[in-house]
Protein backbone atom coordinates (compact mmCIF):
# COMPACT_ATOMS: atom_id res chain seq x y z
CA UNK A 1 0.00 0.00 0.00
CA UNK A 2 1.79 3.55 -1.18
CA UNK A 3 1.36 5.84 1.11
CA UNK A 4 0.34 9.75 -0.53
CA UNK A 5 0.00 11.71 2.31
CA UNK A 6 2.36 11.53 5.22
CA UNK A 7 1.83 14.52 7.75
CA UNK A 8 4.16 14.59 10.88
CA UNK A 9 3.75 16.87 14.02
CA UNK A 10 1.51 19.89 12.17
CA UNK A 11 0.89 22.77 14.57
CA UNK A 12 -1.04 26.11 12.97
CA UNK A 13 -2.35 28.71 14.60
CA UNK A 14 -4.21 31.50 13.93
CA UNK A 15 -3.76 35.11 15.49
CA UNK A 16 -2.16 33.29 18.45
CA UNK A 17 -4.64 30.41 18.84
CA UNK A 18 -3.53 27.45 18.54
CA UNK A 19 -5.36 25.46 16.10
CA UNK A 20 -3.83 22.14 15.27
CA UNK A 21 -1.40 20.93 18.00
CA UNK A 22 0.93 18.44 16.71
CA UNK A 23 -1.40 16.37 14.36
CA UNK A 24 -0.21 13.10 12.66
CA UNK A 25 -2.18 12.27 9.52
CA UNK A 26 -1.43 9.66 6.85
CA UNK A 27 -3.47 9.05 3.57
CA UNK A 28 -3.34 5.72 1.55
CA UNK A 29 -3.99 4.86 -2.11
CA UNK A 30 -6.84 2.45 -2.15
CA UNK A 31 -8.72 3.80 0.92
CA UNK A 32 -10.90 6.82 2.56
CA UNK A 33 -10.30 7.93 5.49
CA UNK A 34 -13.15 10.54 7.80
CA UNK A 35 -12.13 13.49 9.78
CA UNK A 36 -14.28 13.57 12.37
CA UNK A 37 -14.61 16.10 15.45
CA UNK A 38 -16.91 18.56 17.22
CA UNK A 39 -17.23 22.19 15.87
CA UNK A 40 -14.49 23.65 16.17
CA UNK A 41 -11.95 21.00 16.37
CA UNK A 42 -9.80 21.82 13.68
CA UNK A 43 -11.30 20.00 10.64
CA UNK A 44 -11.29 21.96 8.56
CA UNK A 45 -8.17 23.69 8.90
CA UNK A 46 -6.39 20.40 8.47
CA UNK A 47 -7.91 19.84 5.16
CA UNK A 48 -6.65 23.53 4.45
CA UNK A 49 -3.25 22.66 5.57
CA UNK A 50 -3.15 19.35 3.31
CA UNK A 51 -4.72 21.05 0.69
CA UNK A 52 -1.99 23.36 0.98
CA UNK A 53 -4.18 26.40 0.98
CA UNK A 54 -2.75 27.40 4.70
CA UNK A 55 0.76 26.73 5.52
CA UNK A 56 1.69 24.83 9.05
CA UNK A 57 3.95 26.76 11.42
CA UNK A 58 5.30 23.70 12.47
CA UNK A 59 5.72 19.92 11.16
CA UNK A 60 6.31 18.20 7.65
CA UNK A 61 3.87 17.11 5.06
CA UNK A 62 5.05 14.75 2.06
CA UNK A 63 3.10 13.78 -0.94
CA UNK A 64 3.82 11.18 -3.03
CA UNK A 65 3.14 9.67 -5.74
CA UNK A 66 1.09 5.63 -6.18
CA UNK A 67 5.18 5.19 -7.31
CA UNK A 68 6.09 6.26 -4.55
CA UNK A 69 8.21 9.42 -5.37
CA UNK A 70 7.74 12.61 -4.04
CA UNK A 71 5.66 15.10 -5.76
CA UNK A 72 5.16 18.92 -4.90
CA UNK A 73 4.86 22.47 -6.98
CA UNK A 74 2.49 22.11 -10.19
CA UNK A 75 2.78 18.55 -9.99
CA UNK A 76 0.91 18.17 -6.82
CA UNK A 77 -1.60 21.05 -7.90
CA UNK A 78 -2.29 18.42 -10.60
CA UNK A 79 -2.79 15.54 -7.95
CA UNK A 80 -4.77 16.56 -5.73
CA UNK A 81 -8.27 17.73 -5.98
CA UNK A 82 -10.41 20.10 -2.70
CA UNK A 83 -13.67 20.35 -2.39
CA UNK A 84 -14.72 23.06 0.19
CA UNK A 85 -17.62 23.56 2.45
CA UNK A 86 -20.03 25.61 0.39
CA UNK A 87 -18.01 26.25 -2.63
CA UNK A 88 -18.75 29.69 -4.30
CA UNK A 89 -19.46 30.06 -7.79
CA UNK A 90 -19.36 33.89 -8.87
CA UNK A 91 -20.96 33.76 -12.50
CA UNK A 92 -23.86 31.69 -13.78
CA UNK A 93 -21.46 29.80 -15.87
CA UNK A 94 -22.93 26.71 -18.08
CA UNK A 95 -22.19 22.95 -16.29
CA UNK A 96 -19.51 21.59 -18.70
CA UNK A 97 -17.75 24.57 -18.28
CA UNK A 98 -17.90 24.96 -14.45
CA UNK A 99 -16.44 21.10 -14.83
CA UNK A 100 -13.76 21.82 -17.47
CA UNK A 101 -12.07 24.51 -14.94
CA UNK A 102 -10.84 21.19 -13.18
CA UNK A 103 -8.48 21.04 -16.41
CA UNK A 104 -6.80 24.74 -15.45
CA UNK A 105 -3.63 22.49 -13.49
CA UNK A 106 -3.15 20.10 -16.66
CA UNK A 107 -3.00 23.75 -18.61
CA UNK A 108 -0.70 26.32 -19.16
CA UNK A 109 -2.54 30.01 -17.70
CA UNK A 110 -3.43 30.62 -21.28
CA UNK A 111 -3.57 27.21 -23.42
CA UNK A 112 -7.42 25.80 -24.74
CA UNK A 113 -8.74 22.39 -23.53
CA UNK A 114 -7.55 19.54 -26.31
CA UNK A 115 -9.47 16.57 -27.20
CA UNK A 116 -7.70 14.39 -24.18
CA UNK A 117 -8.84 17.00 -21.89
CA UNK A 118 -12.23 17.56 -23.39
CA UNK A 119 -12.84 13.53 -22.78
CA UNK A 120 -11.79 13.60 -19.13
CA UNK A 121 -14.39 16.88 -18.82
CA UNK A 122 -17.14 14.10 -20.67
CA UNK A 123 -15.91 11.04 -18.30
CA UNK A 124 -16.25 13.45 -14.91
CA UNK A 125 -19.86 14.56 -15.89
CA UNK A 126 -20.73 10.38 -16.70
CA UNK A 127 -19.04 9.29 -13.12
CA UNK A 128 -21.78 11.92 -11.63
CA UNK A 129 -24.53 11.81 -13.88
CA UNK A 130 -24.79 15.20 -14.58
CA UNK A 131 -24.27 14.58 -19.09
CA UNK A 132 -27.75 16.06 -19.25
CA UNK A 133 -27.12 19.35 -17.36
CA UNK A 134 -24.52 20.11 -19.81
CA UNK A 135 -25.86 23.35 -20.81
CA UNK A 136 -27.90 24.12 -17.86
CA UNK A 137 -26.13 27.64 -16.50
CA UNK A 138 -25.51 26.89 -12.76
CA UNK A 139 -27.49 29.19 -10.87
CA UNK A 140 -30.15 27.49 -11.78
CA UNK A 141 -29.34 24.61 -10.42
CA UNK A 142 -31.25 22.32 -7.05
CA UNK A 143 -28.58 22.24 -4.19
CA UNK A 144 -27.76 18.47 -5.10
CA UNK A 145 -27.70 18.98 -8.98
CA UNK A 146 -24.79 21.42 -7.67
CA UNK A 147 -23.09 19.62 -5.31
CA UNK A 148 -22.97 16.59 -8.30
CA UNK A 149 -21.15 19.37 -10.44
CA UNK A 150 -18.73 20.59 -7.99
CA UNK A 151 -18.05 16.86 -7.59
CA UNK A 152 -17.20 16.61 -11.39
CA UNK A 153 -15.24 19.11 -11.31
CA UNK A 154 -13.12 17.88 -8.46
CA UNK A 155 -12.51 14.67 -10.62
CA UNK A 156 -12.06 16.24 -13.91
CA UNK A 157 -8.37 17.13 -12.04
CA UNK A 158 -7.69 13.38 -12.66
CA UNK A 159 -6.49 13.25 -8.83
CA UNK A 160 -4.58 10.83 -7.06
CA UNK A 161 -5.59 12.74 -3.62
CA UNK A 162 -9.25 13.78 -2.90
CA UNK A 163 -9.47 16.68 0.12
CA UNK A 164 -13.13 17.19 0.65
CA UNK A 165 -14.18 19.51 2.73
CA UNK A 166 -17.76 18.48 4.38
CA UNK A 167 -19.25 17.20 0.72
CA UNK A 168 -22.20 16.02 1.65
CA UNK A 169 -23.28 19.20 3.69
CA UNK A 170 -26.90 20.39 3.17
CA UNK A 171 -27.48 17.11 0.89
CA UNK A 172 -30.63 14.74 0.67
CA UNK A 173 -30.30 10.92 1.96
CA UNK A 174 -30.61 10.11 -1.68
CA UNK A 175 -27.73 13.04 -2.73
CA UNK A 176 -25.24 11.99 0.35
CA UNK A 177 -24.74 8.57 -0.79
CA UNK A 178 -24.84 9.32 -4.37
CA UNK A 179 -21.90 11.65 -3.56
CA UNK A 180 -20.13 9.62 -0.92
CA UNK A 181 -20.39 6.39 -3.60
CA UNK A 182 -19.26 8.38 -6.18
CA UNK A 183 -15.97 9.64 -4.07
CA UNK A 184 -15.69 5.87 -3.41
CA UNK A 185 -15.75 4.65 -6.58
CA UNK A 186 -12.58 6.75 -7.48
CA UNK A 187 -10.67 5.09 -3.68
CA UNK A 188 -11.83 2.16 -4.98
CA UNK A 189 -9.67 2.66 -8.61
CA UNK A 190 -6.65 3.66 -6.58
CA UNK A 191 -7.21 7.46 -5.47
CA UNK A 192 -6.69 8.31 -1.48
CA UNK A 193 -9.88 10.04 -0.14
CA UNK A 194 -9.68 12.56 3.64
CA UNK A 195 -13.35 13.83 3.75
CA UNK A 196 -14.18 15.91 6.53
CA UNK A 197 -18.11 14.26 8.06
CA UNK A 198 -20.32 15.56 10.55
CA UNK A 199 -22.27 13.04 9.67
CA UNK A 200 -20.86 9.64 12.25
CA UNK A 201 -22.97 6.72 10.24
CA UNK A 202 -21.70 7.82 6.72
CA UNK A 203 -18.14 7.68 8.00
CA UNK A 204 -18.89 4.31 9.56
CA UNK A 205 -20.43 3.31 6.20
CA UNK A 206 -17.89 4.65 3.81
CA UNK A 207 -14.69 5.26 5.52
CA UNK A 208 -11.48 2.60 6.16
CA UNK A 209 -10.16 4.40 9.08
CA UNK A 210 -11.14 7.41 10.72
CA UNK A 211 -9.54 10.12 12.35
CA UNK A 212 -10.91 11.85 15.63
CA UNK A 213 -10.27 15.76 16.06
CA UNK A 214 -10.80 17.21 19.49
CA UNK A 215 -9.38 20.63 20.15
CA UNK A 216 -6.35 20.36 17.85
CA UNK A 217 -5.63 17.29 18.76
CA UNK A 218 -6.06 13.98 17.28
CA UNK A 219 -7.89 12.01 19.95
CA UNK A 220 -7.76 8.84 18.70
CA UNK A 221 -7.37 7.13 14.81
CA UNK A 222 -7.91 3.48 13.46
CA UNK A 223 -10.83 1.80 12.67
CA UNK A 224 -14.41 2.95 12.74
CA UNK A 225 -15.23 0.78 15.22
CA UNK A 226 -12.60 1.34 17.83
CA UNK A 227 -12.12 5.40 17.55
CA UNK A 228 -16.07 5.69 17.77
CA UNK A 229 -16.12 4.01 21.27
CA UNK A 230 -18.67 5.17 23.79
CA UNK A 231 -15.36 6.32 25.99
CA UNK A 232 -14.37 8.90 22.68
CA UNK A 233 -17.58 9.62 21.73
CA UNK A 234 -18.21 10.91 25.71
CA UNK A 235 -15.02 13.06 25.67
CA UNK A 236 -14.63 14.79 22.82
CA UNK A 237 -18.39 15.50 21.67
CA UNK A 238 -19.89 14.92 25.13
CA UNK A 239 -22.86 13.01 24.32
CA UNK A 240 -24.07 9.00 24.51
CA UNK A 241 -25.03 7.44 21.49
CA UNK A 242 -26.82 3.90 20.95
CA UNK A 243 -24.85 1.55 19.23
CA UNK A 244 -27.05 -0.88 16.98
CA UNK A 245 -25.24 -3.79 15.51
CA UNK A 246 -26.90 -4.85 11.91
CA UNK A 247 -24.78 -8.06 10.51
CA UNK A 248 -21.09 -6.95 10.97
CA UNK A 249 -22.02 -3.81 10.95
CA UNK A 250 -23.13 -1.18 13.52
CA UNK A 251 -24.65 2.49 13.09
CA UNK A 252 -24.37 4.79 16.17
CA UNK A 253 -27.86 7.03 17.28
CA UNK A 254 -27.05 9.99 19.36
CA UNK A 255 -29.21 9.83 22.56
CA UNK A 256 -28.38 12.25 24.69
CA UNK A 257 -26.04 15.31 26.04
CA UNK A 258 -23.69 14.31 28.67
CA UNK B 1 -18.18 32.08 -32.88
CA UNK B 2 -21.03 34.07 -34.22
CA UNK B 3 -20.33 36.86 -32.11
CA UNK B 4 -16.67 37.21 -32.74
CA UNK B 5 -18.14 37.52 -36.42
CA UNK B 6 -20.45 40.21 -35.88
CA UNK B 7 -18.17 42.25 -33.12
CA UNK B 8 -15.57 41.77 -36.18
CA UNK B 9 -17.90 43.36 -38.89
CA UNK B 10 -18.59 46.27 -36.60
CA UNK B 11 -15.57 46.54 -35.63
CA UNK B 12 -14.44 47.25 -39.59
CA UNK B 13 -17.39 49.33 -39.69
CA UNK B 14 -16.62 51.78 -37.26
CA UNK B 15 -12.79 52.06 -38.27
CA UNK B 16 -13.80 52.51 -41.91
CA UNK B 17 -16.50 55.34 -40.91
CA UNK B 18 -14.07 56.79 -38.69
CA UNK B 19 -11.36 57.19 -41.25
CA UNK B 20 -14.17 58.95 -43.42
CA UNK B 21 -15.27 61.36 -41.61
CA UNK B 22 -14.14 64.66 -40.07
CA UNK B 23 -14.22 68.27 -40.68
CA UNK B 24 -12.46 68.05 -44.36
CA UNK B 25 -14.36 66.08 -46.49
CA UNK B 26 -12.56 63.42 -47.88
CA UNK B 27 -12.97 59.98 -49.21
CA UNK B 28 -10.99 57.18 -48.06
CA UNK B 29 -10.66 55.09 -50.67
CA UNK B 30 -9.34 57.78 -53.45
CA UNK B 31 -7.29 58.91 -50.91
CA UNK B 32 -5.40 55.59 -50.46
CA UNK B 33 -5.04 55.32 -53.84
CA UNK B 34 -3.08 58.68 -53.81
CA UNK B 35 -1.09 57.42 -50.88
CA UNK B 36 -0.31 53.94 -52.43
CA UNK B 37 0.86 56.35 -55.73
CA UNK B 38 3.04 58.88 -53.70
CA UNK B 39 0.73 61.41 -54.92
CA UNK B 40 0.61 63.98 -51.80
CA UNK B 41 -2.48 65.75 -51.55
CA UNK B 42 -3.67 67.85 -48.86
CA UNK B 43 -6.30 65.29 -48.50
CA UNK B 44 -4.04 62.37 -48.42
CA UNK B 45 -1.66 64.24 -45.69
CA UNK B 46 -4.75 64.19 -42.91
CA UNK B 47 -6.15 60.90 -43.68
CA UNK B 48 -2.56 59.62 -42.98
CA UNK B 49 -1.44 62.18 -40.28
CA UNK B 50 -4.75 62.82 -38.50
CA UNK B 51 -7.28 60.58 -39.34
CA UNK B 52 -5.33 57.04 -38.89
CA UNK B 53 -3.82 57.46 -35.55
CA UNK B 54 -7.19 59.03 -34.19
CA UNK B 55 -8.47 55.81 -35.12
CA UNK B 56 -5.81 53.50 -34.13
CA UNK B 57 -5.29 55.24 -31.39
CA UNK B 58 -9.19 54.54 -30.47
CA UNK B 59 -8.81 51.04 -30.89
CA UNK B 60 -6.31 50.72 -29.08
CA UNK B 61 -7.55 52.70 -26.13
CA UNK B 62 -10.82 51.34 -26.81
CA UNK B 63 -9.59 48.07 -26.49
CA UNK B 64 -7.38 48.52 -23.41
CA UNK B 65 -10.40 49.49 -21.51
CA UNK B 66 -12.74 47.16 -22.44
CA UNK B 67 -10.37 44.51 -21.32
CA UNK B 68 -9.02 46.07 -18.44
CA UNK B 69 -12.49 46.01 -17.46
CA UNK B 70 -13.40 42.60 -18.01
CA UNK B 71 -10.34 41.53 -15.78
CA UNK B 72 -11.01 43.57 -13.30
CA UNK B 73 -14.49 42.44 -13.10
CA UNK B 74 -13.20 38.98 -13.56
CA UNK B 75 -10.53 38.99 -11.09
CA UNK B 76 -13.03 40.71 -8.43
CA UNK B 77 -15.72 38.98 -8.99
CA UNK B 78 -17.81 42.05 -9.06
CA UNK B 79 -19.74 43.63 -11.94
CA UNK B 80 -19.23 47.06 -10.57
CA UNK B 81 -15.42 46.89 -10.67
CA UNK B 82 -13.64 48.99 -13.66
CA UNK B 83 -10.07 51.01 -13.51
CA UNK B 84 -12.54 54.31 -13.17
CA UNK B 85 -14.35 53.49 -10.54
CA UNK B 86 -11.62 51.50 -8.52
CA UNK B 87 -9.70 55.17 -9.14
CA UNK B 88 -6.80 53.40 -10.94
CA UNK B 89 -8.10 56.04 -13.97
CA UNK B 90 -7.94 59.10 -11.82
CA UNK B 91 -4.55 58.40 -10.84
CA UNK B 92 -3.12 58.03 -14.16
CA UNK B 93 -4.68 61.75 -15.24
CA UNK B 94 -3.25 63.13 -11.67
CA UNK B 95 -0.10 61.82 -13.14
CA UNK B 96 -0.20 63.04 -16.53
CA UNK B 97 -1.61 66.10 -15.12
CA UNK B 98 1.41 67.03 -12.84
CA UNK B 99 3.69 66.27 -15.84
CA UNK B 100 1.49 68.99 -17.90
CA UNK B 101 1.88 71.30 -14.90
CA UNK B 102 6.02 70.84 -13.96
CA UNK B 103 6.27 71.29 -18.44
CA UNK B 104 7.79 67.87 -18.02
CA UNK B 105 5.96 66.86 -20.83
CA UNK B 106 7.98 69.63 -23.16
CA UNK B 107 11.04 68.54 -21.98
CA UNK B 108 10.87 65.21 -23.29
CA UNK B 109 7.55 63.14 -24.85
CA UNK B 110 7.55 59.93 -22.57
CA UNK B 111 6.94 61.82 -19.71
CA UNK B 112 3.17 62.32 -20.26
CA UNK B 113 2.65 58.45 -20.85
CA UNK B 114 5.11 57.46 -17.95
CA UNK B 115 3.34 60.13 -15.66
CA UNK B 116 0.43 58.44 -16.56
CA UNK B 117 1.53 54.76 -15.77
CA UNK B 118 3.07 55.97 -12.48
CA UNK B 119 0.08 57.87 -11.30
CA UNK B 120 -2.57 54.18 -12.06
CA UNK B 121 0.60 52.28 -10.57
CA UNK B 122 0.65 54.33 -7.44
CA UNK B 123 -2.66 54.32 -7.38
CA UNK B 124 -3.55 50.56 -7.98
CA UNK B 125 -0.64 49.93 -5.78
CA UNK B 126 -2.79 52.34 -2.68
CA UNK B 127 -5.97 50.75 -3.46
CA UNK B 128 -4.29 47.01 -3.71
CA UNK B 129 -3.29 48.18 0.11
CA UNK B 130 -6.12 49.78 1.28
CA UNK B 131 -8.51 47.09 0.14
CA UNK B 132 -6.92 44.13 1.43
CA UNK B 133 -7.67 41.15 0.18
CA UNK B 134 -10.66 41.30 -1.97
CA UNK B 135 -13.14 42.56 0.47
CA UNK B 136 -15.74 43.99 -2.26
CA UNK B 137 -17.27 46.92 0.12
CA UNK B 138 -13.68 47.67 1.14
CA UNK B 139 -12.95 47.79 -2.67
CA UNK B 140 -15.38 49.98 -3.49
CA UNK B 141 -14.83 52.75 -0.62
CA UNK B 142 -11.07 52.84 -1.79
CA UNK B 143 -12.21 53.39 -4.94
CA UNK B 144 -14.25 56.64 -4.16
CA UNK B 145 -11.23 57.71 -1.77
CA UNK B 146 -8.92 57.85 -4.37
CA UNK B 147 -11.20 59.49 -6.33
CA UNK B 148 -11.69 62.07 -4.11
CA UNK B 149 -7.82 62.46 -4.20
CA UNK B 150 -7.54 62.18 -7.61
CA UNK B 151 -9.58 65.10 -7.81
CA UNK B 152 -8.52 67.03 -4.96
CA UNK B 153 -5.00 66.61 -6.72
CA UNK B 154 -6.23 67.92 -10.24
CA UNK B 155 -7.81 70.87 -8.67
CA UNK B 156 -4.98 71.77 -6.22
CA UNK B 157 -2.94 72.13 -9.81
CA UNK B 158 -5.33 74.12 -11.39
CA UNK B 159 -5.33 76.15 -8.28
CA UNK B 160 -1.35 76.38 -8.07
CA UNK B 161 -1.13 77.33 -11.82
CA UNK B 162 -0.15 80.70 -12.53
CA UNK B 163 -0.43 80.11 -16.43
CA UNK B 164 -4.02 80.44 -18.17
CA UNK B 165 -3.69 79.07 -21.00
CA UNK B 166 -2.04 75.80 -19.30
CA UNK B 167 -5.32 75.59 -17.11
CA UNK B 168 -7.29 75.43 -19.86
CA UNK B 169 -4.96 72.64 -21.83
CA UNK B 170 -5.49 70.69 -18.40
CA UNK B 171 -9.11 71.00 -18.66
CA UNK B 172 -9.55 70.31 -21.96
CA UNK B 173 -7.15 67.34 -21.76
CA UNK B 174 -8.86 65.86 -19.12
CA UNK B 175 -12.30 65.48 -20.51
CA UNK B 176 -10.70 63.02 -22.78
CA UNK B 177 -10.30 62.95 -26.37
CA UNK B 178 -8.43 61.39 -29.75
CA UNK B 179 -8.59 64.81 -31.31
CA UNK B 180 -5.87 66.13 -32.94
CA UNK B 181 -3.67 63.01 -31.92
CA UNK B 182 -0.64 62.20 -34.08
CA UNK B 183 1.49 59.03 -34.81
CA UNK B 184 4.01 60.37 -32.14
CA UNK B 185 1.21 59.71 -29.45
CA UNK B 186 0.49 56.33 -30.20
CA UNK B 187 4.32 54.93 -30.37
CA UNK B 188 4.33 56.11 -26.83
CA UNK B 189 1.61 54.31 -25.93
CA UNK B 190 1.29 51.56 -27.74
CA UNK B 191 3.97 49.54 -25.90
CA UNK B 192 2.94 50.27 -22.95
CA UNK B 193 -0.80 49.79 -23.80
CA UNK B 194 0.04 45.95 -25.20
CA UNK B 195 2.59 44.84 -22.50
CA UNK B 196 -0.44 45.51 -20.10
CA UNK B 197 -2.87 44.11 -22.03
CA UNK B 198 -0.51 40.85 -23.01
CA UNK B 199 0.16 40.44 -19.54
CA UNK B 200 -4.12 40.35 -18.28
CA UNK B 201 -4.51 38.16 -21.37
CA UNK B 202 -1.66 35.06 -20.59
CA UNK B 203 -3.62 34.78 -17.32
CA UNK B 204 -6.98 34.66 -18.65
CA UNK B 205 -7.67 31.23 -17.64
CA UNK B 206 -6.39 31.86 -14.15
CA UNK B 207 -9.56 34.44 -14.08
CA UNK B 208 -11.46 31.24 -14.81
CA UNK B 209 -10.81 29.38 -12.28
CA UNK B 210 -11.39 31.87 -10.18
CA UNK B 211 -15.44 31.72 -10.25
CA UNK B 212 -14.96 28.74 -7.61
CA UNK B 213 -13.28 30.88 -5.49
CA UNK B 214 -10.13 31.72 -3.67
CA UNK B 215 -9.36 29.09 -2.61
CA UNK B 216 -9.95 26.13 -4.78
CA UNK B 217 -8.19 28.56 -7.24
CA UNK B 218 -4.96 28.17 -5.04
CA UNK B 219 -5.65 24.28 -4.25
CA UNK B 220 -5.74 24.07 -8.43
CA UNK B 221 -1.78 25.66 -8.55
CA UNK B 222 -2.98 29.41 -9.26
CA UNK B 223 -0.72 31.50 -7.34
CA UNK B 224 -2.99 34.32 -5.92
CA UNK B 225 -0.55 37.20 -5.23
CA UNK B 226 1.34 36.48 -8.11
CA UNK B 227 -2.20 37.06 -10.00
CA UNK B 228 -3.24 39.98 -8.43
CA UNK B 229 0.19 42.35 -9.20
CA UNK B 230 -0.25 40.93 -12.81
CA UNK B 231 -4.20 42.20 -12.62
CA UNK B 232 -3.02 45.57 -11.12
CA UNK B 233 0.14 46.31 -13.23
CA UNK B 234 -1.52 45.38 -16.06
CA UNK B 235 -4.26 47.34 -15.91
CA UNK B 236 -2.31 50.60 -14.56
CA UNK B 237 0.23 50.03 -17.59
CA UNK B 238 -2.96 49.88 -20.10
CA UNK B 239 -4.81 52.40 -18.60
CA UNK B 240 -2.37 54.50 -17.69
CA UNK B 241 -0.77 54.60 -21.14
CA UNK B 242 -3.91 55.43 -22.52
CA UNK B 243 -5.28 58.07 -20.37
CA UNK B 244 -1.95 60.20 -20.54
CA UNK B 245 -2.48 60.71 -24.26
CA UNK B 246 -6.17 60.88 -24.39
CA UNK B 247 -7.67 62.11 -20.95
CA UNK B 248 -9.89 59.89 -18.80
CA UNK B 249 -12.55 58.57 -20.98
CA UNK B 250 -15.39 57.11 -18.27
CA UNK B 251 -17.54 53.86 -18.65
CA UNK B 252 -16.26 51.97 -20.94
CA UNK B 253 -14.71 49.31 -18.99
CA UNK B 254 -17.79 48.83 -16.91
CA UNK B 255 -20.46 49.36 -20.14
CA UNK B 256 -18.97 47.07 -22.27
CA UNK B 257 -17.70 43.79 -20.16
CA UNK B 258 -21.10 43.57 -18.43
CA UNK B 259 -22.57 44.05 -22.23
CA UNK B 260 -21.16 41.18 -23.34
CA UNK B 261 -20.66 38.76 -20.55
CA UNK B 262 -23.98 36.91 -21.74
CA UNK B 263 -22.62 36.26 -24.96
CA UNK B 264 -19.81 34.10 -24.10
CA UNK B 265 -22.18 32.85 -21.11
CA UNK B 266 -20.27 34.72 -18.44
CA UNK B 267 -16.73 32.98 -18.73
CA UNK B 268 -14.42 35.37 -17.40
CA UNK B 269 -11.60 34.38 -19.59
CA UNK B 270 -13.31 34.64 -22.69
CA UNK B 271 -14.84 37.93 -21.73
CA UNK B 272 -11.89 39.52 -22.12
CA UNK B 273 -11.07 39.35 -25.68
CA UNK B 274 -14.49 40.41 -26.92
CA UNK B 275 -14.55 42.78 -24.42
CA UNK B 276 -11.74 44.53 -25.80
CA UNK B 277 -13.34 44.28 -29.38
CA UNK B 278 -16.61 45.58 -27.57
CA UNK B 279 -14.57 48.91 -26.04
CA UNK B 280 -13.02 49.91 -29.10
CA UNK B 281 -16.07 49.52 -30.94
CA UNK B 282 -17.79 51.90 -28.73
CA UNK B 283 -14.71 54.19 -28.38
CA UNK B 284 -14.60 54.36 -32.21
CA UNK B 285 -18.16 54.84 -32.65
CA UNK B 286 -18.56 58.05 -29.91
CA UNK B 287 -15.41 59.10 -31.66
CA UNK B 288 -17.51 59.44 -34.63
CA UNK B 289 -20.58 60.57 -33.05
CA UNK B 290 -18.54 63.44 -31.59
CA UNK B 291 -17.42 64.42 -34.87
CA UNK B 292 -21.35 64.23 -36.33
CA UNK B 293 -22.97 65.68 -33.38
CA UNK B 294 -22.88 69.79 -34.51
CA UNK B 295 -21.42 71.96 -31.37
CA UNK B 296 -19.28 75.19 -31.28
CA UNK B 297 -15.72 73.37 -30.97
CA UNK B 298 -16.11 69.21 -30.88
CA UNK B 299 -17.68 67.52 -28.07
CA UNK B 300 -15.29 65.88 -25.72
CA UNK B 301 -15.49 61.72 -26.33
CA UNK B 302 -14.95 61.56 -22.34
CA UNK B 303 -17.75 63.97 -21.73
CA UNK B 304 -19.85 62.07 -24.08
CA UNK B 305 -19.10 58.16 -22.93
CA UNK B 306 -19.95 59.60 -19.52
CA UNK B 307 -23.07 61.03 -20.69
CA UNK B 308 -24.24 57.76 -21.89
CA UNK B 309 -22.38 56.02 -18.95
CA UNK B 310 -23.59 57.41 -16.37
CA UNK B 311 -27.48 56.41 -17.05
CA UNK B 312 -26.34 52.75 -17.74
CA UNK B 313 -24.71 52.82 -14.38
CA UNK B 314 -28.00 53.85 -13.16
CA UNK B 315 -30.06 50.89 -14.89
CA UNK B 316 -28.01 48.75 -13.15
CA UNK B 317 -28.43 49.67 -9.72
CA UNK B 318 -32.38 49.51 -10.85
CA UNK B 319 -31.69 45.53 -12.02
CA UNK B 320 -29.87 44.94 -9.10
CA UNK B 321 -32.34 46.11 -6.73
CA UNK B 322 -35.51 44.43 -8.88
CA UNK B 323 -33.04 41.41 -8.17
CA UNK B 324 -33.66 41.99 -4.63
CA UNK B 325 -36.87 42.44 -3.94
Amino acid sequence: MTTLIRAEKICFSYEGTKILDEVDFDLNAGEMVGIIGPNGAGKSTLIRVLAGILHQNRGDIHYSSEAGKKIHGTELSRSISYIPQRQEIYWPLLVERTVALGRFPHLMSDQDLNEEDKRVVESAMEATGIVHLRDRPVNTLSGGERTLVLTARALAVEPKIILADEPVQGLDPNHELQVMEILHARVKSGCGAAVVLHHLNLAIRFCDRLFLLDRGKIRASGKPSDVLSSENLKQSYGIQAHRIEVGNDFFLLPWQRI
Amino acid sequence: MKYKIILGALLFAVCLISLNIGSYPLSFFSVSSDIWHHRFSQASVILWEIRFPRMLLGLLVGGSLGLAGAAMQGFLRNPFAEPGVLGISGGASLGAVLVLYSGLSSAFSLALPLGGIVGALIFAALLYFLAGPLSIHALILSGIALNLLAFAGTSLVLNLSQNPYARLEIVFWQMGSLQDRSWNHLALAAPFILTGAWMIWKNRNALDVLTLGEETAQSMGVNLKRLQWIMIFGTALAVGAGVAVCGSIGFVGLVVPHLLRPWVKHEPGKLLGISALGGAILILGADILVRLIPAESELKLGVLTSLLGAPFFLSLIFQMRKRVN
